[in-house]
């Protein structure tokens, strides 16, 4: 596994315009940023521009980042909002197969254990109910937007909103809490 | 920006949940674009939305990880250069703005997969069995380029064979012109394809090589996801991999610890040593460094600029040999080659300065029966015999001309010098980069103003002798149109632009590192009429200083073609003097043992010059000049042979120990931080503060009356001998990670003092603290 640090080392040179430095960081974090921007878009075409708009924001951002969080979080944050700005440009019907890899690639960013992070938010999300814990990680692994969600739980979208307004909150007080 | 990372006052609930809902991705566009304006105006609220990303943003740790197709990263590459060149086209880099194009298109002739179940199981498909066979037919259309369809290949153009006089202008600007245009890895797939059946061929009739289980590659793999099966990810894996199949040929590489690829450049060792042997031989394994050569040359054209300069720097035909043996006999598709270039050009380092010694010694021993740099001297030998017929250069030497011809059928002596002077100008490079470290710095200033500064004694010398080379020049012409068929193929483009240094560079090689700079004056004497003289020396000069930067050869090529241009006009005959004393530093290379002689004679006294002047034309002249300036290198060089090599070894055993211990490192690391208890006899405001010098991360517990609203405690970190630094500000808690710390070195973090000051929320100075120092500690070791 990488180390965070060098990540970070690799974001603070991209900063400066290190073309070396980014194509390493493009060769590191790629799978793992294309994994999660493919599974929000599904398409091919659109997560390419996806993918060119993240890295177009990391290499522009890269001066801001400072080091506060986790660099791999810090991109994938960025290329989530990237594929979710692509995704809300157009409308697409919504469909809900799930999304499967048949042979994930080797993602160089990839972890052993899973991050202690991790393992809190997944035992706050596990307190909350079945559906609503199935809710936000449909948001969050495929882009469903709100009224997307409204079809997939056939409820209206007035109460997907609240039920994820309670969902978050409770993610957040869970989170603050101290283990 | 200072991103908030304290715990900040409790936002309004709406806030919150805008903040959750833009990060979790429900919101409708309109929402979505609302939000981010207000982000923009409200900083406060791009916390909120941050601190969300931030608490999100681990579940991304169970995505599956998909490979992106190989050329998406040659744009994405692309996109950063031209975004840090201010290329006008790379404004789409502005953050939030999309790029109204969408030029990203990575496949238009497939179906839309929306929602495909299995999306990647077919993309991966074709390219995850390359011995499938996909003939060359029914590759799918190169995509349709963003900007113009633009000439459809590197190689046609360059095979075609521009007259000889317009390439050094003409090629630099098809070179751009393609690298905006063409999609990069059908491009080299066209190459790798276009060089197939010559390699098979020559693979059946050279000794070696497996040219039974050809996978032949077709676009369509080069077009899919790269295959994720464990074999292509071992090979991605770039450096262990090495010394993969080159059994027939493999040689200790140990001559370059810190190149792993020097393994790779074995294979060419066997022919510099069996100089003796028919032709025949040599001449299919030469012709197939050769083919590798080209492939690269075509490489570098389609590289983006940020990995340019690692395939010509690795362009030893050996290494690249070995490469593309692979990419036949394992069936790595297009993509995968570019994936392990892009990764190995990340990772490597310019070529330790060693190696050029290595390679002078090569050169200096007639017998190179014990090379110690395989691929180098090979390249060395190479570079400079390539005319090696007409005078009685190495065996080798013959090879260029004979077999490439007969493979390819183009004949431009321009474009075919390229190269040859390319190959020979990465040598150079090489070459010079090292010199540069050791002593050839003066040898290299005195070549610009060679006719303005005639102090030295052997410049005035070698301007008489170049007149001499001159008449050699004849022969050099005849040599040289054989060559310049075999290479027109693929290499034109970079080649092109090369083409003064590499001459240098050439006639560099063979004898030895000293004798750059005597050569480069002949040179510029040579053209010393046209104005073209000064731009050799020029080239050279920028060679130098672009060797000495981080990466040698892109610039090296990228400046030569900037001053190209002035000299076309005296081109061709340019290129035929060139050829000329190419072909005397071959004779030279042949003669080394003369060559030695003379150096040392030279070594003692600086008029020797004149002397070898008689000997041989120009050759011995040049050692003779180069001797006097660095007597001292070659000789020193030969005897290190075996120290480097034990060096080499002795490195590698460390890395591999270093590796060991850092996998176990990884494995016992203990996820959990430990617990942390701070024991009192009586209830006083604390503040626990731990910090991990490893990763920076600072955590901040306080036990204390929470600060007034609008005020929060700020964390100052004083080190001494370094500036404060501001870790952070709470009101009850922190965990943050800091990079200052993280490059602290433990000992000096050990010796810290920290501070906690209290100030307004939103410091006025951001490394001054406004506020009185409300708590203070030191670090110690827990």
């Amino acid at each position: 596994m990488i180390s965070p640090h060098e990540i970070h080392r690799l974001i603070a040179a991209v900063a400066k315009g290190d073309r070396r430095a980014f194509a390493e960081l493009y060769r590191l974090s790629s799978p793992k940023l294309y994994g999660v921007i493919l599974r929000i878009l599904r398409r091919r075409e659109r997560a390419a521009q996806a993918m060119r708009l993240a890295y177009a924001r990391i290499a522009t951002q890269a001066s801001h980042y400072d080091g506060s969080e986790e660099p791999v979080c810090w991109l994938v944050g960025i290329a989530r909002a990237s594929a979710l700005d692509i995704a809300r440009e157009s409308e697409v019907p919504d469909a809900f197969e799930p999304f499967e890899v048949a042979v994930p690639a080797r993602d160089p960013l990839a972890r052993q254990q899973r991050s202690l992070a991790l393992r809190r938010l997944l035992g706050c999300l596990g307190a909350l109910s079945v559906e609503r814990r199935r809710m936000v990680l449909l948001a969050f692994y495929d882009g469903c937007s709100r009224h997307a969600l409204s079809i997939y739980f056939d409820a209206p979208v007035a109460s997907i909103r609240a039920w994820i307004a309670r969902s978050t909150s409770e993610i957040a007080g869970c989170l603050a809490r101290r283990p | 920006m200072p991103r908030p990372q304290t715990i900040r006052p409790p936002a309004r609930e709406q806030d919150q949940f805008l903040a959750a809902e833009f990060v979790l991705g429900t919101l409708e566009g309109a929402e979505r674009a609302h939000v981010r304006q207000r982000m923009r105006a409200d900083p406060a609220f791009a916390g909120l939305v941050r601190m969300w990303e931030r608490r999100l943003a681990p579940l991304h740790e169970l995505t599956a990880p998909i490979a992106p197709p190989a050329e998406l990263g040659l744009l994405i590459l692309d996109d950063f250069a031209k975004s840090q060149h201010g290329h006008p086209r790379g404004k789409a880099v502005g953050g939030p703005s999309l790029r109204p194009e969408p030029s990203p298109r990575a496949e238009p002739g497939r179906p839309p997969e929306f929602r495909f179940k299995t999306v990647d199981h077919q993309a991966s498909g074709p390219a995850a069995k390359p011995s499938a066979g996909a003939p060359t037919e029914d590759r799918p259309p190169p995509p349709p380029a963003s900007e113009q369809p633009g000439p459809p290949a590197p190689s046609p153009e360059g095979r075609n064979g521009a007259p000889a006089e317009n390439p050094p202008s003409a090629k630099p600007a098809l070179a751009i012109a393609k690298r905006e245009s063409l999609p990069a890895s059908d491009e080299v797939l066209r190459l790798v394809e276009a060089v197939d059946e010559d390699w098979t061929r020559l693979l059946a009739e050279g000794a070696h090589g497996p040219a039974g289980d050809k996978a032949p590659l077709s676009a369509a793999q080069a077009m899919t996801l790269a295959p994720s099966s464990p074999s292509s990810d071992a090979e991605t894996l770039a450096r262990e991999t090495a010394p993969v199949d080159l059994a027939a040929e493999t040689e200790v590489p140990a001559s370059r610890a810190a190149q792993p690829d020097a393994g790779l450049s074995a294979p060419a060792a066997p022919v510099s040593e069996a100089s003796p042997e028919p032709k025949e031989e040599v001449s299919a394994e030469d012709a197939l460094d050769r083919k590798a050569e080209e492939i690269c040359a075509a490489l570098e054209v389609l590289l983006p600029a940020g990995r340019a300069g690692f395939v010509t720097e690795q362009k030893r035909p050996g290494w690249l040999l070995a490469r593309f043996r692979r990419v036949k006999v394992q069936g790595e598709t297009a993509d995968e080659l570019l994936e392990t270039l892009a990764l190995e050009a990340a990772n490597l380092l310019p070529s330790p300065p060693r190696d050029d010694v290595a390679a002078a010694s090569d050169t200096a021993e007639p017998p190179p029966s014990e090379l110690l740099a395989p691929g180098l001297a090979e390249d060395g030998l190479d570079g400079s015999s390539k005319e090696g017929p007409v005078q009685e250069g190495p065996s080798e030497a013959v090879s260029p001309e004979s077999t490439p011809t007969e493979s390819l059928p183009i004949a431009s002596p321009s474009g075919g010098d390229a190269p040859i002077e390319d190959s020979a100008s990465e040598d150079a490079a090489c070459g010079e980069a090292s010199i540069g470290t050791s002593s050839g710095d003066l040898a290299l200033a005195p070549v610009p103003p060679e006719e303005t500064a005639p102090e030295e004694v052997a410049q005035p010398e070698l301007t008489q002798q170049e007149r001499v080379p001159e008449e050699p020049v004849p022969l050099a012409p005849v040599g040289a149109p054989p060559m310049t068929d075999g290479e027109a193929s693929g290499a034109v483009d970079v080649v092109a632009s090369v083409e003064g240094e590499t001459v240098t560079g050439a006639d560099a090689q063979p004898s030895a590192p000293a004798e750059t700079e005597a050569v480069g004056p002949v040179e510029a004497t040579a053209e010393a009429s046209t104005d073209a003289a000064g731009e050799a020396a020029q080239a050279e000069g920028g060679a130098l200083s672009a060797v000495q930067a981080e990466a040698p050869a892109v610039r090296v090529t990228e400046e030569t073609s900037g001053e190209r241009p002035a000299g076309e006009a005296t081109a061709p005959q340019e290129a035929k003097e060139a050829l000329g004393e190419k072909a005397a530093g071959d004779v030279n290379a042949g003669e080394v043992a003369l060559a030695k002689e003379a150096g040392a004679a030279a070594s003692e006294t600086m008029d020797v010059a004149p002397v070898p002047l008689e000997l041989a034309p120009a050759p011995a002249t040049e050692a003779g000049a180069a001797a006097a300036h660095l007597p001292p290198v070659p000789l020193p060089a030969a005897g290190h042979a075996s120290l480097w090599r034990a060096v080499a070894v002795l490195a590698l055993l460390v890395a591999a120990g270093l590796a060991g211990l850092l996998a176990y490192g990884q494995w016992h690391q203990p996820e959990e931080h430990p617990l942390v208890a701070i024991l009192q006899n009586e209830q006083v405001p604390v503040i626990a503060l731990r910090i991990d010098p490893q990763s920076g991360a600072v955590r901040v517990h306080a036990v204390v009356a929470e600060p007034p609203a609008g005020k929060a405690y700020h964390l100052w970190l004083v080190a001494p001998g370094a500036e404060r630094v501001r870790l952070g500000r709470f009101r009850s808690a922190l965990a943050a990670r800091s990079a200052v710390v993280a490059q602290l070195d433990p000992g000096t973090l050990s010796a810290a003092k920290v501070d906690v000051t209290l100030e307004p929320l939103e410091p006025h100075a951001p490394d001054m603290p406004a506020g009185p120092v409300v708590f203070t500690g030191r670090l110690v070791p827990e």
